[in-house]
């Protein structure tokens, strides 16, 4: 259905802005106009509250769904007898978790296009650690977000080492016994960010554990609610790490279990980047577009999702975009910032007493 | 059995509850009904709160100030002329809501006015016109003419306990609780002397209602200051207050009227609103829940975010949620009497235009309407008033006599 071709076999930060909007506009109006026709939630929101797809011209008309919606209903586009499996969001803070209807051809391109994210930091030379239990690749929530992930990652590395236990203990010592055996080696750590922190981090510390620098990088995200709470923000989280562990570099991603896969990778500036899989809009108070360097509302377009319409939210995160095709990195696209989550509204009137 | 005082006492002593104004002496009421001592308080608390620079920032505030003056109270005094052989029923506890800042102000007033001694739960929030009064208060208190009256007044503020909700619930001869289905639910399930009395204050919903072709009589000047009125009812709360109206009811057929009606609305809007980015997410959040979970068709152009418009022929009473921040169900009837399968027992107010309560009333009776409890010209959503809910509060707080 998508140009799947172009999709996975161009360099994934490599299009100017203005080759990729042709391009990415006629992928996910097709995209859109698929969940038009295969899921009546999407149709509902698009008819009542959007103007028709087929006459959108610019990809920030078209129809999107705020993420509380995925917390609230059932959301599905079925298209055919796939096997669908329903996931929940974990490790959220929040009452109500979202749920996912993953198909496994949604999984699968989840999946690569992780690892064609991944690819320049990651490859086959490198050996990688999950923060997880050598049996969770042959569990039913190795189709989640998590699983997609590990898949992913899994595929482009050489040796996969799992760090949790049966009982789900971390067990530095692999860690340990690793670097004994590889000085010099490249290795990756993968996991998401509180995972990391209150196995990984907290296990070390307990045990005054410090690595000797080495050459391992890790890769995280995800999970910042629970962070910010215990005032962790990016900066001590990649310096506490980096300290701890010998890291040589720390990556943070910004994504979402609805949009598992596509997700926007930090550069070495510090700013997370769209991919040829993912668009970028920040949209102010009156859910028109902000300018450049404003503050608003983070709407993130997905071409991943089939089998559930999650190819364009509006999330309730706060972002910045700082520029486009200019960063000193060198990727080309939209480059922004997240500010975390938009403070719940002060609800005015009689039916609270709280 | 502890009474109410001991209670009040050990709590505070327990550091649970702090207590903001008052010193509670049981011994002092109940009281007459519209005692002169009352009066004279309230007529100082208006002049205070009028005279306060820090207070005119608020119009909350000063709408209240105007209300509690002495004269205005003479007028409310007069619409209880049928009173005889009236006073209070003891001890009054009041909850109120804690997004409504001057709502415990009117709550305690009624209490006042109606002969009883009052505790009052304020709002847990710490809003600065709360502050303000209780400053007011504070000063007042102290003063010796006052201090009878003050011994029938506690303002106090805890936080959400159960424990001592349920401790002072056991005690008092009436509360009047505020803060709709859950708080009212919630307050049920507390012990209270067989005799308490409850005003209850559930969730409810209102509307408004224009004739169109009244409407367009109207001069250009005259729809303006309509239109100011119909958005100091709707958007100053973003549509929260539950006597604020969620949907708009048209009667006649001028559809050049209706729409000016909308642009005027949008020109206030456009310049007076200021919608955050917690409040724009809230809005489309709700607007998009609402959509799936009524699964209702309907058309909305969000590209005009700050002023929503719903327009559907399929929506039933069911179907009036809040969706709040300026957004607004718009439904044409053919009659009056059309208005019958939108209205529920919930229905609280009607604001109006170009029509009138007896109109309204008749469809009421002919309809047989259990909801519908105010009927207001546009503008007056938020007046609150000895009547409120069906509820004559100041009646319903004090007792009758028989000689």
């Amino acid at each position: 259905m998508l140009d799947y071709k172009t999709l996975y076999n161009s360099d994934p930060f490599g299009l100017t802005i203005k080759k990729k909007n042709t391009w990415f506009l006629a992928n996910q109006k097709r995209l859109s106009l698929y969940h038009y026709k295969y899921s009546k939630n999407y149709k509902l929101i698009s008819d009542n509250i959007f103007n028709s797809i087929s006459k959108v011209k610019k990809i920030s008309d078209l129809p999107f769904v705020h993420a509380s919606i995925f917390k609230n209903f059932n959301l599905i586009s079925k298209n055919s007898n796939e096997k669908i499996s329903t996931f929940s969001s974990s490790g959220t803070t929040s009452l109500k978790q979202s749920k996912i209807n993953l198909d496994p051809k949604t999984s699968l391109l989840q999946s690569k296009a992780l690892s064609k994210i991944f690819s320049e930091i990651i490859n086959k030379d490198k050996d990688i650690f999950f923060i997880e239990n050598k049996n969770f690749l042959n569990s039913r929530e190795s189709m989640s977000a998590k699983g997609a992930a590990i898949k992913g990652f899994g595929q482009l590395c050489n040796n996969k080492y799992f760090l949790l236990d049966n009982n789900n203990k971390i067990k530095i010592s692999i860690l340990k016994n690793y670097l004994k055996k590889n000085e010099n080696k490249e290795f990756v750590i993968f996991g998401f960010t509180s995972s990391i922190w209150f196995n990984l981090v907290k296990e070390a510390k307990r045990k005054k554990i410090k690595l000797k620098k080495n050459k391992g990088i890790l890769i995280h995200g995800g999970g910042w609610k629970k962070m910010y709470k215990l005032r962790v923000n990016n900066n001590k989280f990649k310096n506490e790490i980096k300290s701890l562990l010998g890291l040589k570099q720390v990556y943070n991603y910004y994504g979402m279990m609805e949009q598992t896969g596509s997700v926007f990778l930090e550069c070495e500036k510090g700013y997370f980047h769209c991919s040829i899989f993912s668009d970028i809009f920040i949209r102010n108070s009156k859910l028109k577009l902000s300018k450049m360097k404003e503050t608003g509302l983070i709407q993130t377009l997905s071409l991943l999702p089939l089998s559930y319409p999650g190819h364009n939210i509006l999330t309730e995160d706060m972002g910045i975009i700082h520029g486009i095709d200019n960063c000193t990195c060198g990727k080309k696209g939209k480059y922004f910032t997240v500010l975390g989550r938009v403070p719940n509204a002060e609800l005015r009137g009689c039916s609270d007493v709280t | 059995m502890q009474n109410l005082e001991d209670v009040v006492m050990s709590l505070k002593i327990n550091k649970k509850i702090k207590i903001i104004v008052g010193n509670f002496n049981l011994k002092d009421g109940p009281n007459d009904v519209f005692d002169k001592d009352i009066i004279l308080l309230l007529n100082e608390i208006s002049r205070e709160v009028l005279n306060s620079g820090k207070c005119k920032k608020f119009p909350d505030l000063i709408s209240f100030g105007f209300w509690c003056r002495e004269s205005n109270i003479r007028i409310i005094f007069n619409n209880y002329s049928f009173f005889k052989n009236r006073m209070g029923r003891g001890t009054v506890l009041h909850i109120t809501p804690s997004n409504v800042p001057t709502n415990f102000a009117y709550s305690m007033v009624f209490g006042l006015l109606s002969g009883n001694n009052n505790i009052i739960r304020l709002p847990s929030k710490n809003f600065l016109q709360v502050k303000l009064l209780c400053n007011i208060l504070k000063k007042l208190s102290i003063k010796k003419v006052y201090k009878k009256s003050f011994n029938r007044l506690l303002l106090i503020k805890y936080n959400n306990s159960d424990l001592i909700s349920s401790e002072l619930s056991k005690n008092v001869e009436a509360r009047i609780i505020w803060g709709g289905d859950s708080t009212v639910n919630k307050f049920k399930t507390f012990k209270t002397k067989p005799r308490c009395i409850d005003l209850a204050f559930a969730d409810r919903y209102s509307i408004s209602l224009i004739d169109s072709n009244k409407l367009g009589k109207l001069s250009s000047n005259d729809l303006e200051i309509l239109t100011k009125k119909f958005y100091n009812d709707t958007y100053t709360m973003d549509q929260f207050g539950c006597s604020s109206p969620n949907s708009v009811f048209w009667l006649g057929k001028n559809n050049i009227a209706k729409k000016k009606f909308w642009f005027e609305l949008k020109k206030i809007v456009d310049k007076e609103y200021d919608l955050d980015l917690s409040g724009a997410n809230k809005k489309i959040s709700n607007l998009m829940n609402y959509t799936l979970g009524k699964n209702k068709r309907f058309k909305a152009n969000i590209k005009n975010f700050n002023l929503i418009t719903l327009k559907s022929k399929k929506l039933s009473f069911d179907n009036f949620e809040n969706i709040n921040f300026g957004t607004f169900l718009e439904i044409n009837l053919n009659g009056i009497n059309h208005l019958q399968k939108y209205t529920s027992e919930k229905l609280q107010t009607i604001t109006y235009y170009g029509t009138d309560f007896k109109s309204i009333k008749k469809f009421i009776i002919k309809n047989k309407i259990k909801g519908i409890d105010r009927i207001v010209p546009i503008g007056r959503a938020f007046d609150l008033t000895p009547e409120w809910d069906g509820i004559d509060i100041i009646s319903t707080l004090s007792r009758t006599i028989g000689v």
